[in-house]
C-alpha cells in the first residue's frame, strides 16, 4: 500500500475542544476496497477498533466474526458488563501507508465508532494542540508491531 | 445503575429493566451462528495441531478453507449471513474496557 500524503488529520468537532481522530479504512468482506473513514482516538478504550453496529453490518463484518467463545466481556465506565461481538479484519491507515490486523468490537444498539488504545500500540501518533490535529510524523517508523 | 423506589408500578418497571439488561449482556446466536460455532469447537484440536498460525473460516456449519493470509481468508465465499474467521492458536483478551465515549442506553427507569 503506498502512502497517499500527509498522514495528518483534524481534530473532529464535537465540543469546543474537537477531538482527536484518525483516518482509517477497515476492509470488510463487503467492502474490500475501503475509503477512508475519520475515527475518534478513545484512549479510555484499551481495545483496537470499536464500530458501530450498523457499520459492521455493512462492512459485512458478520461474515468474518471470531468464534463466540473469544467474544470479550466489556466493561463501561458505570460497571455494566456484556458481552461485545467481535470481528477479524484487516485496517489501513492509507494516508500512513500502513495496515494491520486487528479486531474490531461492536455492541447492541451501539452508535459509536473508536480508536482504541491496541490500534496506537502500533503508531507514533502526535496530538498537535495549537493547531489541533493528529499526525503520525514518521509512518515507517510506526510499524512496530503488526498485530494485536 | 437506575434506582427503584416504593411507587406504583416500582417492581414490574425494575424487572423491566432487569430483563432488559439481561438481554443486553449477550446474545442469542442463529442457527447458523449456532452451527459455525459447534464445527468450530469440533475442528478445533485438528486445526491446532495441522495449522497452527493459519486463518481458517468455517460456513455453513463446516470448516471451508485454510489460509496463510488474513486478506484471502476474507475472500473466502461461503455462508449466507455468516461466517467464522480465526487464526488458529491466537488467545484473545477476554476482558475490554470501553472508556468514557462508548454510550451504553440506560435500562429503564422508575
Amino acid at each position: 500500500m503506498e502512502s497517499q500524503g500527509q498522514a495528518r488529520w483534524p481534530y473532529l468537532a464535537q465540543d469546543s475542544m474537537g477531538i482527536p481522530a484518525l483516518g482509517v479504512a477497515v476492509v470488510g468482506p463487503l467492502e474490500p476496497h475501503p475509503p477512508e473513514t475519520p475515527i475518534r482516538v478513545d484512549t479510555g478504550y484499551d481495545g483496537f477498533l470499536l464500530l458501530s453496529e450498523e457499520e459492521y453490518g455493512r462492512l459485512g463484518l458478520n461474515l468474518a466474526e471470531l468464534p463466540r467463545r473469544y467474544w470479550p466481556e466489556a466493561e463501561t465506565v458505570t460497571s455494566e458488563v456484556f458481552k461485545l461481538r467481535r470481528a477479524l479484519t484487516i485496517v489501513q491507515v492509507p494516508r500512513a501507508g500502513i495496515e494491520l490486523e486487528g479486531y474490531v468490537d461492536t455492541f447492541r444498539e451501539n452508535r459509536e465508532s473508536l480508536v482504541g488504545l491496541t490500534f496506537l500500540e502500533n503508531l507514533n501518533l502526535l496530538l498537535e494542540g495549537p493547531t489541533r490535529h493528529a499526525s503520525i510524523p514518521n509512518p515507517q517508523a510506526s510499524l512496530g508491531r503488526k498485530k494485536p | 445503575m437506575e434506582k427503584y423506589g416504593y411507587s406504583k408500578g416500582a417492581v414490574s418497571k425494575a424487572l423491566d429493566a432487569a430483563l432488559r439488561l439481561w438481554l443486553r449482556y449477550d446474545y442469542h446466536l442463529s442457527d447458523e451462528e449456532e452451527a459455525n460455532n459447534t464445527a468450530f469447537e469440533s475442528t478445533l484440536g485438528e486445526l491446532e495441531s495441522k495449522h497452527p498460525g493459519m486463518y481458517a473460516v468455517i460456513a455453513e456449519g463446516k470448516l471451508v478453507a485454510v489460509h496463510s493470509s488474513l486478506r484471502e481468508a476474507l475472500l473466502t465465499k461461503g455462508g449466507h449471513s455468516h461466517r467464522l474467521i480465526f487464526k488458529v492458536g491466537e488467545k484473545t483478551p477476554s476482558k475490554v474496557r470501553l472508556g468514557w465515549r462508548a454510550k451504553v442506553k440506560p435500562a429503564g427507569h422508575t
